[in-house]
C-alpha cells in the first residue's frame, strides 16, 4: 500500500505524542520519515524515540531534504502560517496544529498558499470528531432544529494554575502566544460554535487580562455574538474558574438542544414555536414536544481520528473533518473579540484585518515574553487526558 | 383567631387568584374585605362570586377611606403600584404591592421615602423567594461558606409568551402601559432573587430585542452582562419567545458551585479554595479537588400564599416578611440600567442618573402604541407564576 511520508515540525508536547501515533502504525497509510525542532535536545529526544527517522533544527531543511509529502505543524501559533505557506510552495500536504494562526491577516496569505498548491490541508479541530457536536451540526444544517434562534455556550471547564503559566516562557504572553484562553483553550469550542452555528455578523467582547493568574493575556472572556437572520450568541470561558462548566445550548424554532456531562438532550416540538405563537388563542399555552436523550458510546481517540482523515484524504480523496482553510473562521471571532475589547465597542465580521494587526502588534511591542526553551523529556504516553473533551 | 381586613386594588388576574387563595381558606389569618376595580366587567364578576360581606368600589380612595380594610394589596398595572401604596401609607394602612414595585426608581424612591415615615407594613409580592431552591441558594451563599462570589450566570427563558397573551390586555407589553417587557412583566421575580441571592452589580451591559418574537413594542428579548464591585461577572438571559425555555442559575464561588436547574439544585464544594490553590499548587494541570452532591432541602414552596400569610403575621405579631417593600426597587434598578443601558448603547453604572432614565422612559411613553382589538379576558394564569 502506498503511503504518505510526513514530518512533524515542532517536537513538543502535542508534536512529540502525533509522532509516536505514526510511527508505531496507529494511522493507516502515514509512514513517519522526519522531526523538526529547533532545540537539539528535543531532537536527541526524538531520535531515541524513532532512530530512522530524519532530524531538523530548521523546518525549511526538511522542507528541501525531499523526505517528505506531508507535514503536521505543531509550533507556537504564530509560526504556523509562515510555516505552512512554505511548505505549501514546496508542494507538500500540511496538517496543522489549532489555532490556524494568531491574528486573519497570516492566516489569509496560508489559505491562499493553500489554494495555490492545490495540496491537502487540515487542522487539527479533533473535537469535530465528537458524535455530540456532529449530532448538533446535523441537527441545525438539517434544520431539525428550525430556524436559529440563540446559542448559549458556557465553557468554563479550562482550568488552569499560575503554575502552568509560569511552565513557559511563552504562555499567557501576548508576543509568544498571541493571547490566552480565546487562542489557546477555547479555540476548539469557538470553532465548534461557528461549525455549527455559522459566523455572526457582529459581536460584543468583554476580556479580562490577568484577572485570575499573572499573565498578560486574557484568562476571561464573555462574547456576545448577532446574526443576520436574528439569531444571538453568548459565549463565556475562563481559566481561573473551578469547578467549571461545559454547557452548550442551542435553540432553534423546532426545539432545543442542550449538551452537558456527555449527553445531547433534545426537546423536539410538534410544530413551529413561530407559527404557534400567532396561532395560539389561550394566551398561556406552550407547543407541545416529544423529549429525545442521544448518550454516544465513547469513540475512540479524535487525534487519531484527524490523522487518519488526513491520510485518507490525501491517499482516497475522503472529504476532510476539519480543512484547514476554516481555521480562520475561529480567528475571526476571536480576534473580534479582542478587537471589541480593546476599543469597548461592537465589531463587524469579518474583521479587518490590518487594524486587528496593528492593535496586535502594540500588544506585542510591550509583551514581556521571555524566551525560556524548556527541555524537559516529552513524555510518549500517549495523548493527554487535558486534550480530550472535559464534561 | 384575629384576622387582618384586606382591601384588594385591581382584580384582574393577580388580585383574582389572591382572593381565590384567601377564599379556599389557604391564608386563616386574612379576611377579603373589599375589593376595588375600574373595571365594570370585574366589579360585576365581584358582585356575582365574592360573599356579600365584601365592599366593592369603583375607586381605590373610597375604599382606603371607607373604614373596612386596614391592609391593601396592589395588583394593578405597574405604573401605579407607588400611587397607591403612598395613598395606603398615608392612610396608615398595612400594604403589599405585587411586583414590580413600580416602572422606574424614581417614583419607588418616593413610595421607599413614604414607607420609612409612616410606621405601616410594607411587603412586596416576591413569592418566589419562598422557593425551596432559591431560599437554600440564598442561605448557602450568605453563609459564607462556600467564599466570594465570582461569576453569576441565570438562563431564564421559561418566560414562553404567545402573541394572544399580549393582545389579551391594552396595556399589556407597551411602554405607556407596562413601562417595559420581559423584564417589568414576567422577570421582576428573577432579577430580584438574583440581587437577593448575589447582591446588587455595580455595572450593566444589556443587549436587548424589542418586539422581536411578537408584535410588541417593548423587549422580549435580553441578554445582560454585568460586574459586581469585587470584579466577579455575571449573565442574565431572558426571552418570552422560547420553548421548551431553559431555567438555570449558576453561582461560581471562590469555595464551590452552586447550579439550579429542574426543580434540583447540585452543589460541588472544594477542599480548598480556589484563589489559594491556584497560586500554591506546583503542578501545571491540576484542579482543587471538589466534592459534588445534590443539596438537600426542606422542599417547601409556599409561594403567594406564603408571602400573604407573612404579611399577616407581620401586621398582627411583628413577624418578618418574606420580601420587605423597600427590596423591591433593587431588582427594578437592574431592569432600568438594563433599558438604559440598550437605549444608549453603552455600558451603565449603578447607581445612575434616574431624571435621565425617567426621560429616555418618557420619550417611549409619547410614542407608544395603543392598542387597538383588545379582548378583555381574564387568562387563568395560575400555573404560570411558579418557577
Amino acid at each position: 500500500m502506498e503511503k504518505i511520508r510526513i514530518g512533524i515540525i515542532g517536537y513538543g508536547n502535542i508534536g512529540s505524542v502525533h509522532a509516536q501515533s505514526i510511527a508505531s502504525g496507529l494511522i493507516k497509510g502515514l509512514e513517519l520519515t522526519a522531526v523538526c525542532d529547533i532545540q537539539e535536545c528535543r531532537l536527541n529526544q526524538a531520535k531515541e524515540s524513532f532512530p530512522d527517522v530524519g532530524l531538523f533544527a530548521d523546518y525549511r531543511e526538511l522542507l528541501d531534504s525531499g523526505a517528505v509529502d506531508a507535514v503536521l505543524i505543531a509550533t507556537p501559533h504564530y509560526l504556523h502560517p509562515p510555516i505552512a505557506v512554505a511548505a505549501f510552495q514546496k508542494g507538500l500536504h500540511v496538517l496543522i496544529e489549532k489555532p490556524a494562526g494568531v491574528y486573519t491577516r497570516q492566516v489569509k496569505l496560508m489559505n491562499e498558499a493553500a489554494e495555490k498548491s492545490g495540496r491537502v490541508f487540515g487542522i487539527m479541530f479533533n473535537q469535530r470528531t465528537h458524535p455530540l457536536f456532529r449530532q448538533a451540526r446535523d441537527m441545525v444544517r438539517t434544520g431539525r432544529l428550525g430556524r436559529p434562534k440563540r446559542l448559549v455556550w458556557i465553557i468554563t471547564n479550562w482550568y488552569r494554575t499560575q503554575a502552568y503559566y509560569d511552565s513557559g516562557g511563552w504562555r499567557g504572553t501576548w508576543s509568544g502566544e498571541g493571547g490566552g484562553v480565546l487562542i489557546n483553550q477555547a479555540p476548539h469550542n469557538i470553532d465548534l460554535w461557528q461549525w455549527i452555528f455559522g459566523l455572526p455578523s457582529r459581536l460584543r467582547a468583554f476580556c479580562y487580562h490577568g484577572k485570575y493568574h499573572n499573565i498578560e493575556v486574557e484568562d476571561e472572556a464573555a462574547i456576545y455574538a448577532e446574526y443576520k437572520n436574528g439569531a444571538t450568541a453568548t459565549f463565556l470561558t475562563s481559566t481561573g474558574e473551578s469547578p467549571g462548566t461545559n454547557r452548550l445550548e442551542i435553540t432553534g424554532d423546532l426545539g432545543k438542544i442542550v449538551i452537558e456531562s456527555g449527553k445531547l438532550r433534545f426537546w423536539e416540538l410538534a410544530e413551529s414555536e413561530r407559527s404557534f405563537c400567532f396561532t395560539d388563542r389561550t394566551g398561556t399555552a406552550t407547543p407541545p414536544y416529544t423529549y429525545h436523550e442521544f448518550e454516544p458510546q465513547p469513540a475512540g481517540n479524535a487525534h487519531l481520528k484527524i490523522l487518519q482523515n488526513f491520510a485518507n484524504a490525501i491517499l482516497h480523496g475522503e472529504e476532510l473533518i476539519a480543512p484547514g482553510h476554516e481555521g480562520i473562521n475561529q480567528l475571526q471571532i476571536s480576534n473580534a473579540a479582542y478587537l471589541s475589547a480593546w476599543n469597548d465597542s461592537w465589531v463587524d465580521l469579518p474583521v479587518d484585518d490590518d487594524v486587528f494587526f496593528e492593535y496586535l502588534k502594540e500588544r506585542i511591542e510591550k509583551s514581556e515574553h521571555k524566551e525560556t526553551l524548556s527541555c524537559e523529556p516529552v513524555k510518549l504516553s500517549g495523548y493527554q487526558n487535558r486534550w480530550e473533551i472535559k464534561w | 383567631m384575629e384576622k387582618i381586613r384586606l382591601g384588594i386594588i385591581g382584580i384582574g388576574n393577580m388580585g383574582t387568584a389572591h382572593i381565590n387563595n384567601i377564599l379556599s381558606g389557604k391564608c386563616p389569618e386574612i379576611e377579603v374585605a373589599a375589593v376595588e376595580d375600574i373595571n365594570p366587567a370585574r366589579l360585576k364578576w365581584a358582585e356575582e362570586n365574592l360573599p356579600k360581606s365584601v365592599g366593592i368600589f369603583d375607586d381605590a380612595e373610597a375604599m382606603l377611606d371607607s373604614g373596612l380594610i386596614d391592609s391593601a394589596l396592589i395588583a394593578v398595572p405597574h405604573y401605579d403600584h407607588p400611587r397607591y401604596a403612598i395613598d395606603c401609607m398615608r392612610r396608615g394602612i398595612h400594604v403589599m404591592v405585587e411586583k414590580p414595585a413600580g416602572v422606574y426608581t424614581k417614583q419607588v424612591r418616593e413610595m421607599n421615602e413614604f414607607a420609612k415615615k409612616s410606621d405601616v407594613v410594607f411587603g412586596m409580592m416576591f413569592n418566589q423567594r419562598t422557593d425551596h431552591i432559591y431560599r437554600k441558594m440564598h442561605q448557602l451563599v450568605h453563609s459564607g461558606e462556600l467564599g466570594q462570589i465570582r461569576r453569576t450566570s441565570w438562563i431564564i427563558t421559561n418566560w414562553y409568551r404567545p402573541q394572544a397573551y399580549y393582545d389579551s390586555g391594552a396595556w399589556r407589553a407597551t411602554w405607556a402601559g407596562e413601562g417595559g417587557g420581559v423584564l417589568l412583566n414576567q422577570c421582576p421575580h428573577n432579577l430580584d432573587l438574583w440581587q437577593w441571592i448575589c447582591g446588587m452589580p455595580v455595572k450593566v451591559y444589556a443587549h436587548m430585542h424589542f418586539g422581536k418574537w411578537h408584535d410588541i413594542e417593548v423587549e422580549d428579548d435580553v441578554t445582560a452582562y454585568v460586574e459586581y464591585a469585587n470584579g466577579a461577572t455575571g449573565t442574565f438571559i431572558t426571552s418570552t419567545g422560547d420553548t421548551p425555555g431553559t431555567n438555570r442559575f449558576e453561582i461560581l464561588l471562590d469555595k464551590g458551585k452552586l447550579v439550579s436547574e429542574n426543580g434540583k439544585l447540585y452543589m460541588w464544594k472544594l477542599e480548598q479554595s480556589e484563589p489559594e490553590f491556584r497560586r500554591t499548587c506546583d503542578r501545571i494541570f491540576a484542579q482543587p479537588k471538589a466534592e459534588f452532591f445534590e443539596v438537600e432541602t426542606d422542599g417547601k414552596s409556599e409561594q403567594h400564599v406564603g408571602v400573604l400569610n407573612a404579611f399577616a403575621g407581620a401586621v398582627l405579631r411583628g413577624t418578618p416578611l418574606i420580601a420587605n417593600g423597600e427590596e423591591g426597587i433593587n431588582g427594578l434598578l437592574i431592569s432600568n440600567a438594563m433599558h438604559l443601558s440598550a437605549w444608549l448603547k453603552k455600558e451603565i453604572e449603578i447607581p445612575f442618573d434616574e431624571d435621565l432614565f425617567y426621560r429616555e422612559l418618557m420619550k417611549r411613553v409619547k410614542t407608544s402604541r395603543r392598542k387597538q382589538e383588545v379582548k378583555n379576558i381574564v387568562a387563568d394564569t395560575s400555573g404560570t407564576y411558579n418557577v
